[in-house]
């Protein structure tokens, strides 16, 4: 069956407890995907090892400029806050604001985290994702 | 900057092809593209498995949307053609969708390994998949 998918920005927290937003991240992409949207999250691509690194300015403002390449063309931003507002957060809200962008603020509730646990133990994606950012 | 879709290999040696995909991510970027690798998103632990057919399709599909307004879609070939990358490229073919073929080269996974060691992210990202 053929799903039509929406194409949307997802916001939510990078900086700070990086390991669990980067878990929170794919949960949050998970609930779009369930809602029927295609969530284009700039901070699961770019910062990953290897490729910007985040703690380097202009490294960093080159990912936000690759972002917004696509938050144009998206239908909406979803900003996902159990965690609060990131900075950056804040500069997506002002920059769909700015192109006249509907928004949407959304919360995963408090199992979350237990949740995205349970998923993961039950694909096979944590061990090769894992081993994609060992020692070779 | 442009926004594209990047196709790269996944199944297969997996560990190996996203470390791969992510070196492609950044050829992309410093030649002011905004690439789009929905595998790098979608495939992640915990979102859709891809080991699953109806959840890939559903990761596959996603993407498919985006690709209506990517510049075009740039596939990175130094490990092959996948049977993924090979449906998108007769999709393009078939829809006209404008897409380019390319190659990094022979150093790309010391390369990518002397960056990883040289950023900060690596540790966050071992430990955002428990180690």
């Amino acid at each position: 069956m053929m799903h039509l998918f929406i194409p949307v920005v997802l916001e939510t927290p990078y900086s700070g407890a990086v390991p669990l937003h980067l878990r929170y991240l794919r949960a949050c992409m998970r609930d779009c995907l369930m809602r029927g949207e295609a969530p284009f999250a700039s901070h699961h691509q770019y910062t990953a090892p290897g490729v910007l690194r985040d703690e380097i300015p202009s490294e960093r403002e080159h990912g936000i400029r690759a972002g917004f390449a696509w938050r144009a063309l998206a239908h909406k931003t979803v900003f996902y806050i159990d965690y609060g507002w990131s900075s950056g957060m804040l500069d997506g809200r002002e920059s769909a604001a700015q192109l006249v962008q509907p928004f949407e603020v959304r919360l995963l509730g408090p199992h979350w985290l237990e949740d995205q646990l349970a998923r993961e133990s039950r694909g096979d994606a944590l061990m090769h994702w894992f081993r994609s950012v060992a020692a070779p | 900057m442009m926004p594209v879709i990047l196709e790269a290999p996944y199944q297969g040696e997996v560990a190996l092809h996203l470390r791969y995909l992510r070196a492609c991510m950044r050829d992309c970027l410093l030649r002011n593209e905004a690439p789009f690798a929905w595998a790098h998103l979608y495939a992640a632990p915990g979102v859709l498995r891809h080991d699953y057919i109806e959840e890939r399709q559903l990761g596959l599909q996603a993407k498919v949307v985006w690709r209506q307004y990517a510049e075009r879609t740039v596939f990175y070939s130094d490990l092959g053609w996948s049977d993924e990358m090979v449906h998108s490229r007769n999709v393009c073919t078939r829809d006209g969708w404008a897409y380019e073929v390319r190659f990094l080269n022979d150093g790309w996974l010391t390369a990518q390994l002397e960056r990883e060691a040289a950023g900060d992210a690596l540790d966050d990202w071992l430990h955002s998949f428990g180690g």
